[in-house]
């Protein structure tokens, strides 16, 4: 049977890691499988992540500003690698400009503070069905 | 090879694409229609790999113990294969994987191959799944491919029928855990690891599984297992431990009658467990949604029936479709 399979991770040095595990058990209860990348993550290992695991999308949980300085180079990987899987981002610091920017750049959804779980988890689910059928 | 359609992936996997192989791995998951036949044909392009179960009660350091083998691999210039199970919800159907971040010095080397799988409802520690991500990984060349169960205690010895070799791993201090590998996978370790050997109680922890040992081996010139003591988060032991895993390959390659024989029983079992698992998916989708079973559990909750009269009822219904 077909599964949901996703990555969740943290980039940088960033050490918030309670939003990242509180996503992993919701995208968990909604029936995925989440691989879990865990902090001091870098673009590279990210990548390698998402190829060997064969993931349908990257999550990123941000608390720190670094994620704007790797998002970049990670979705140029990706490209690289030939690995068109989309990326999301969420986070406390994401602010409405940063949302707007990460869109521009090719992230497939970034999700501010205010954003409600359930909504959160039906975009990533619609994300990853429609990059199936794209 | 035959044509089917992961045809494409399989020859690239046998080219030694990586990115290939994860994601013939994700059909195999999947259940892709024409997963048996690409397994088929790979099949005999994957006997050359060394198979290397790690099972053990949840906790113990099965997956630290997992990277310190992938290092002392490595150290040998050779290619490695890591398959990591983690359980399935058995609620939402979800699981959250995280053997990795126990590897993470790993993740950067392109000879180090990591996957993580979900149990998905499969018993025995690992899956139809898991053991078809082996032969894809030794297929792809990886001399290597160290498979980590599910945390097991009674249950779970499905690996030792499949790899070359099971390693139990244990730690001290786990009283009421050694008590469950007494009585259920004592009698598949291949080598007994006593992860987190810096903790107190390690030597008796040795001393214990060494009598086990010994009871188990007398009078048998079977395998005689090694119980060895090691700390994989200090790099301590791992010496040793890599030493018995060549003893029991030496091993394996000077057969006895008494260990033919062995290996005969272990291909025996392991077969007739994936003719198990097939029959009891066929039986299972067989009765999804079926009106019978539906009326039936009606009556059983009314207490109109009882659970035998409904199951032969079931079976005979089964047995007349085919």
């Amino acid at each position: 049977m077909k599964k949901q399979r996703v990555v969740i991770g943290i980039m940088g040095l960033d050490q918030h890691e309670v939003g990242a595990l509180g996503i992993v058990r919701t995208l968990r209860d909604a029936g995925m499988e989440v691989v879990y990348a865990g902090k001091f993550n870098t673009p590279e290992t990210m990548v390698s992540t998402a190829l060997q695991e064969a993931v349908d999308l990257v999550g990123l949980s941000c608390h720190s500003w670094e994620y704007t300085y790797y998002v970049p180079e990670l979705l140029d990987l990706l490209k690289q690698y030939n690995l068109p899987i989309p990326v999301v981002v969420g986070g406390s610091v994401i602010t409405p400009e940063d949302e707007k920017k990460m869109e521009e750049m090719g992230v497939a959804a970034a999700f501010g503070p205010s954003t409600q779980v359930p909504e959160m988890v039906e975009r990533i689910q619609a994300i990853i069905q429609e990059s199936a059928h794209g | 090879m035959g044509e089917h359609g992961l045809v494409p992936l399989c020859r690239q996997v046998l080219d030694g694409e990586v990115a290939a192989a994860a994601r013939l791995i994700r059909e195999i998951d999947d259940g892709h229609p024409d997963a048996k036949a690409a397994l088929q044909s790979l099949y005999r392009h994957s006997q050359r790999a060394k198979l290397i179960g790690i099972t053990g009660p949840p906790g113990v350091g099965k997956s630290t113990l997992t990277s310190a083998l992938i290092t002392r691999i490595r150290d040998g210039d050779q290619g490695v294969g890591v398959l990591a199970v983690d359980p399935s919800s058995p609620f939402s159907g979800g699981a959250v994987l995280g053997d990795r971040i126990r590897m993470k010095p790993h993740l950067l080397d392109p000879a180090v191959f990591i996957r993580s799988m979900a149990s998905r409802g499969e018993s025995g520690g690992m899956t139809w799944a898991t053991r078809g991500a082996a032969v894809v990984m030794a297929a792809l060349g990886l001399p290597y491919i160290l498979i980590e169960t599910l945390g097991v205690g009674q249950d779970g010895i499905d690996i030792s029928r499949f790899a070359h070799t099971t390693l139990v791993v244990t730690a001290p201090g786990l009283g009421d855990q050694i008590q469950a590998i007494k009585a259920g996978i004592m009698e598949v370790g291949d080598i007994f690891v006593v992860n987190k050997s810096d903790l107190k109680g390690a030597a008796q922890t040795v001393a214990e599984l060494e009598t086990m040992v010994a009871e188990r081996c007398a009078g048998t010139d079977a395998w005689r297992p090694g119980v060895v003591a090691c700390s994989a988060l200090g790099g301590k032991g791992l010496g040793n431990l890599w030493d018995a895993l060549e003893s029991h390959w030496a091993f394996l390659a000077q057969p006895t009658p008494a260990s033919e024989a062995g290996q005969l029983e272990k291909l025996r079992q392991d077969v007739l467990e994936m003719v198990k698992k097939a029959e009891i998916d066929r039986i299972m989708a067989a009765l999804a949604g079926d009106s019978d079973l539906e009326t039936g559990i009606r009556a059983l909750a009314k207490g109109e029936t009882d659970p035998y009269t409904l199951c032969d009822g079931l079976l005979g219904k089964l047995h007349r479709d085919d």
